[in-house]
């Protein structure tokens, strides 16, 4: 890892969107109830990139500097037509009832240069003909299509029982000619119940609605022509002692034609409560949603001549409980406060996968290449790490001896030796944690007195583990690299530690353990700021509107006991195989805002 | 009847029809087609038509070739799991697994031979299966045919060598279908090999010319079909492959087109690359696209190369003195001293030092002109008319119990340009001796010092012997082969693993 106040000072990363938006429609008005409309948007996107990584870091010093700029430009437009009927029977019976037909299309196109070996850091990214050592351009374009045919009734009975079916049939152009198109329809249900007559008016419930929703969703979020196998350019060198770049082409990936739509289906069913005059306001949902024709890049056979390919596999369960509670308590001119709590249960589940019962996935982590580190197994949740059980450290020669792993010395990690045949090896691996959370929930509050205001928001999430690579490199004490300070307390003859092993010059082998694993769950203060709101008095000799000073500070406290930089980042972003896992991912900044809102 | 609903045409409808036309009008005009090509390349559906796409799916072999052999996927197991090298010990705990026998299954290096050698193997097997189904030139189709079925059997010696029983895949990978292929026998892999090496001889042309100059020819395959069965014959006295790779040795040496260069620095010259004596090589470009044979292998921090010394691994001692006196190869193939460019002072380097940056390093494929780090110029020297040579004399030795005339002749031309006795008057065994030896000064570096432990089975008193810095090896019986990579086992249910791991 680099120093990081080097990667701030010494590195010039500026990446400028232009964007322009322009949505124009036409409506006819056939009847009274029948409406056509027509709309037409297009969206034009520039984006510039300019890098520079100096002489003064890693990054940029193998190379006396390093520079590259790029740019992108896209067009997407979006065409939606729709026919809308819209009548209101009897005076209780309101319908709408729509058809639709929608187009849209992406056409982007990208171009990169980029130079290393400058004479001196001055001119940045802004003269890459300054650098002795042009690197090859790159350019691309790529294209992308959607059309959807939908139909939708709404109907709505006397304000008190809401019905609404929807189908939609959507073709990507991102899935293989065999499945192209998806069929999506769905249904919900909603019912007021404080409109029915036999609702008190007067009741101490204030409001009340019951909803149930059930249908099916599509998912294309994949990247463009993944179904195809391109050729691919090999640089080869052929022409003996003048030799020269002679290009071939290979198939870049194992073709796909049936790659399709993944699709969730999900049932809801929630209820809305306000009580005592919406003093107390409540929400409760149960969902449970089933993903089948999971988007997935599987690891194939190298033998096959490719790592992986992209499939429709398996079937996954989510489902759990959300609840969220408000309130409202007390007055301005003495003191009110607002709280709004939401907590979120969450379970999910692996149904299939495609045909074998379990397999390993994850690929490598930068130099650390720490790859197959999460498991999916039928009838296992998500998010399972995959590795040998840590099992304190050896004390001793004898204990080594005694031991199944006849080459590690007093100091070294002990691994439990799962399937008891006197030899570690990676039979003995199991599920060593999980990166998704038990719950997790928001609490946020806000105290008014008078013109003072005061808000803390916390946010949490509990029963996590994280996977820290970062730790192969902050405990493996090979002199190369900045070190965790828990290294203070590792092994030695005359400190017997059981949790932190010994210096190795070598910086032994990155095997993953629950040595790498840590407790992910935090509470953190969000928000914290506190406001004064000057009184109408003061504003209306200015002539003003409002005028409100504020001092805010986010992130600024983090409960937990992860020691990485920051428990809420995951390196891998979102994805839901991939959850919890952080290598010095950029932590969330700590910010103290000092703020003045004046409404004229 | 018709006349009169027209007329009866109402105002609303009126609209719904111009509303009808309109929407077809944008139906029309906006409908995007989903079958979209991709626009920078082809794909596998229009590729594979021309003896164009035929050439350049060929040249992409070389490609694989390029990558495998720029780096330390085939080198750094020959060099530090054999008796020839010990790794920076600070490094990637991977290669240093690799000295000291401390082998997983999740071993990088490993991971990398394997998947490596599998992505060439599926190149040739395009060519294999496409090539052929295009209309052109029956000689140049041949020729590409040839090359594919040289460069399949070259991945799959390098696997065999290195696994054992590996699974084999002689079709083109077009779905995911059958994709667990259990292990085949080492033996039937080496059938294969060999199969393929014969119908390339036959296929390959002797010589090529201007920037085909570096593509795979009849005395390559014939040349590693020879080195081939010199392997297949183990260390089993009786086996039949040894008169077997004698006569090919032969035929090479019988088609009069290699020789030796008269001095051994020659050998590595940039000017003399696909020179007289090289069967087979792997090119590069300084500065453009080359390899780390410079900079990896400088003493460490040293400046005397683009970016400094990696000293990725240096000469162990029981190398380095094994050379007799006067042997003119030491000077080449080692780095002993320099002059450093800040200070001007004469550092010595020394095989003892544990200072990396004091480490005696292997120079032979050094590229002085290179001034960018990772991109030096020389080529990697896969087969050599040497390597036919003592191949030659070994096979001899062995399928006639005892050197012949011809074998003390070949064997000596190499000790002659070292500027050494020749030797004389040796019986079975002290020839054999003398071959190992004078193997592993000539070849050092080039990618053959564990095949050969391991064929002769030499490797574990090789390996116990050369211990210095502690090395320690774990070794046994069983680590001949490699773990099978474990990121293979889990994609792929029909694979066991080799004993041991």
């Amino acid at each position: 890892m680099d120093n990081p106040l080097g990667i701030a000072k010494e590195v010039t990363d500026i990446y400028r969107v232009i964007r322009l938006l322009s949505n124009t429609y036409a409506e006819i008005k056939i009847t009274d109830d029948l409406l056509f409309r027509t709309t037409f948007g297009a969206n034009l996107i520039n984006t510039k990139s300019n890098y520079y990584a100096s002489r003064l870091i890693s990054l940029g010093a193998n190379t006396n500097g390093s520079a590259s700029v790029s740019s992108t430009q896209s067009v997407d437009w979006l065409n939606e037509n729709t026919l809308t009927y819209k009548h209101l029977f009897s005076e209780k019976h309101d319908l709408t009832a729509l058809l639709g037909y929608t187009t849209q299309s992406s056409h982007s196109e990208s171009v990169g240069a980029s130079a290393i070996n400058f004479n001196d850091d001055y001119a940045l990214y802004n003269n890459l003909g300054g650098g002795a050592t042009l690197q090859t351009p790159s350019s691309g374009a790529v294209d992308w299509a959607l059309i959807s045919f939908l139909a939708r009734v709404n109907y709505s009975y006397d304000s008190r029982y809401l019905l609404t079916l929807t189908a939609r049939s959507d073709g990507s152009s991102r899935f293989g000619p065999n499945n192209k198109y998806g069929f999506f329809p769905s249904g919900a249900f909603a019912w007021r119940i404080s409109n029915e007559p036999f609702f008190h008016k007067n009741s101490w419930i204030s409001d009340a609605k019951l909803r149930i929703s059930y249908g099916l969703t599509g998912n294309q979020s994949i990247s463009d022509y993944a179904y195809l196998s391109t050729i691919a350019q090999s640089t080869a060198i052929l022409g003996g002692s003048n030799p020269i770049i002679r290009l071939g082409g290979v198939p870049a990936i194992i073709s796909n034609l049936d790659l399709g739509w993944e699709s969730n289906r999900q049932l809801d069913v929630g209820t809305d409560v306000s009580l005592l005059n919406n003093y107390l306001r409540l929400t409760i949902d149960y969902y449970s949603k089933i993903t089948s024709n999971l988007l997935f890049s599987v690891n194939v056979p190298q033998t096959t001549g490719y790592s992986s390919s992209l499939r429709n596999i398996g079937k996954i369960k989510n489902s759990g409980f959300e609840l969220t509670l408000g309130t409202t308590i007390g007055d301005k001119n003495k003191l009110q406060w607002s709280g709004d709590f939401n907590i979120a249960f969450n379970t999910n589940k692996v149904l299939r996968l495609d045909g074998r019962s379990e397999y390993l996935t994850g690929s490598g982590v930068g130099h650390l290449q720490v790859s197959n580190t999460v498991q999916l197994k039928v009838g296992e949740p998500l998010g399972n790490f995959y590795g040998r059980e840590f099992d304190g450290i050896f004390q001793s020669e004898e204990e080594v001896a005694a031991s199944s792993q006849p080459n590690a010395q007093p100091g070294d990690i002990r691994y439990k030796d799962l399937d008891g045949n006197n030899a570690i090896n990676d039979n003995d691996r199991n599920i060593i944690g999980n990166g998704y959370p038990d719950f997790f929930g928001g609490f946020n509050n806000t105290f008014r007195y008078k013109n003072f205001d005061f808000n803390i928001f916390m946010q949490g999430s509990y029963g996590n583990d994280i996977l820290n690579f970062g730790r192969f490199d902050l405990y493996n004490l090979n002199g190369n690299n900045n070190q965790s300070v828990d290294v203070l307390k590792r092994w030695t003859v005359t400190n017997p530690s059981n949790e932190i092993p010994r210096a190795n010059a070598s910086g032994g082998q990155r095997i993953l353990s629950n040595f790498q694993v840590e407790n992910g769950s935090y509470l953190r203060f969000k928000n914290i700021s506190f406001g004064y709101e000057f009184p109408k008095s003061f504003i209306s000799k200015i002539q003003g509107r409002s005028i409100r000073v504020y001092v805010a500070a986010q992130n600024m406290f983090t409960i937990t006991s992860y020691k990485g930089y920051d428990p809420e980042v995951s390196r891998f972003g979102t994805t839901s195989i991939s959850q919890g896992m952080d290598y010095g991912g950029y932590p969330a900044s700590k910010t103290i805002l000092v703020g003045l809102n004046i409404g004229l | 009847m018709k006349m009169s609903i027209n007329h009866k045409i109402s105002w609303p409808w009126k609209k719904i029809s111009i509303l009808l036309w309109m929407l077809c009008c944008l139906a029309n005009a906006c409908a995007p087609d989903l079958d979209l090509n991709q626009l920078g390349a082809k794909s596998v559906n229009t590729y594979y038509q021309t003896p164009d796409d035929a050439n350049a799916a060929t040249i992409a072999l070389y490609g694989q070739l390029r990558a495998i052999y720029r780096d330390e996927t085939i080198n750094t197991p020959n060099s530090v799991s054999s008796d020839d090298a010990i790794p920076f010990l600070t490094g990637n705990a991977d290669r240093l697994a690799l000295w000291n026998y401390n082998l997983t299954s999740q071993n990088t290096f490993v991971a990398d031979i394997w998947a490596n050698a599998y992505t060439g193997i599926q190149r040739s097997n395009v060519v294999l299966n496409r090539v052929p189904k295009i209309q052109m030139d029956e000689q140049l189709k041949n020729q590409y045919l040839g090359e594919a079925q040289f460069l399949r059997a070259l991945h799959y010696f390098n696997l065999v060598r290195f696994f054992g029983d590996v699974p084999l895949v002689l079709d083109e990978t077009l779905s995911l279908e059958n994709s667990e292929v259990p292990r085949t026998s080492a033996s039937a892999v080496y059938d294969q090999i060999v199969d393929d090496l014969k119908n390339a001889s036959d296929f390959l042309p002797n010589s090529y010319s201007g920037s085909d100059v570096g593509r795979a020819t009849k005395g390559a395959a014939l040349g590693l079909l020879a080195k081939v069965l010199l392997t297949r014959a183990g260390s089993d006295a009786a086996s039949p492959y040894w008169a077997q790779a004698a006569n090919t040795a032969k035929e090479v040496i019988d088609m009069n087109t290699y020789a030796l260069w008269d001095d051994y620095s020659q050998v590595f010259e940039l000017a003399n690359r696909c020179g007289k004596e090289s069967l087979f090589e792997v090119l590069y470009i300084t500065d453009l696209s080359g390899n780390n044979f410079t900079t990896g292998y400088a003493p460490r921090g040293s400046s005397i190369v683009p970016g400094t010394g990696s000293g990725i691994y240096r000469v162990s001692s029981s190398l380095f003195n094994s050379y007799e006196n006067g042997d003119r190869r030491k000077a080449v193939t080692f780095l002993t001293s320099y002059t450093s460019p800040t200070s001007g002072e004469i550092v010595q380097l020394s095989v003892d030092n544990t200072d990396p940056a004091l480490a005696v390093s292997f120079w032979k494929m050094a590229d002085l002109t290179s001034t960018v780090a990772g991109q030096s110029g020389k080529s990697f020297p896969y087969l050599r008319y040497s390597d036919i040579l003592l191949i030659y004399a070994e096979a001899l030795n062995e399928s006639n119990n005892g050197p012949t005339a011809e074998a003390f002749i070949a064997i000596n031309k190499l000790r002659q340009r070292a500027g050494l006795d020749p030797i004389q008057n040796l019986n079975k065994a002290k020839f054999r001796e003398a071959i190992m030896k004078e193997r592993r000064l000539e070849f050092c570096f080039e990618g053959n010092r564990w095949f050969d432990l391991v064929r002769t089975g030499k490797l574990l008193e090789a390996v116990k012997t050369e211990n210095s810095f502690s090395r320690n090896a774990t070794i046994q019986g069983f680590n001949r082969y490699l773990p099978i990579p474990q990121r293979e086992i889990d994609a792929n249910s029909a694979l066991t693993q080799n004993t041991g791991y």
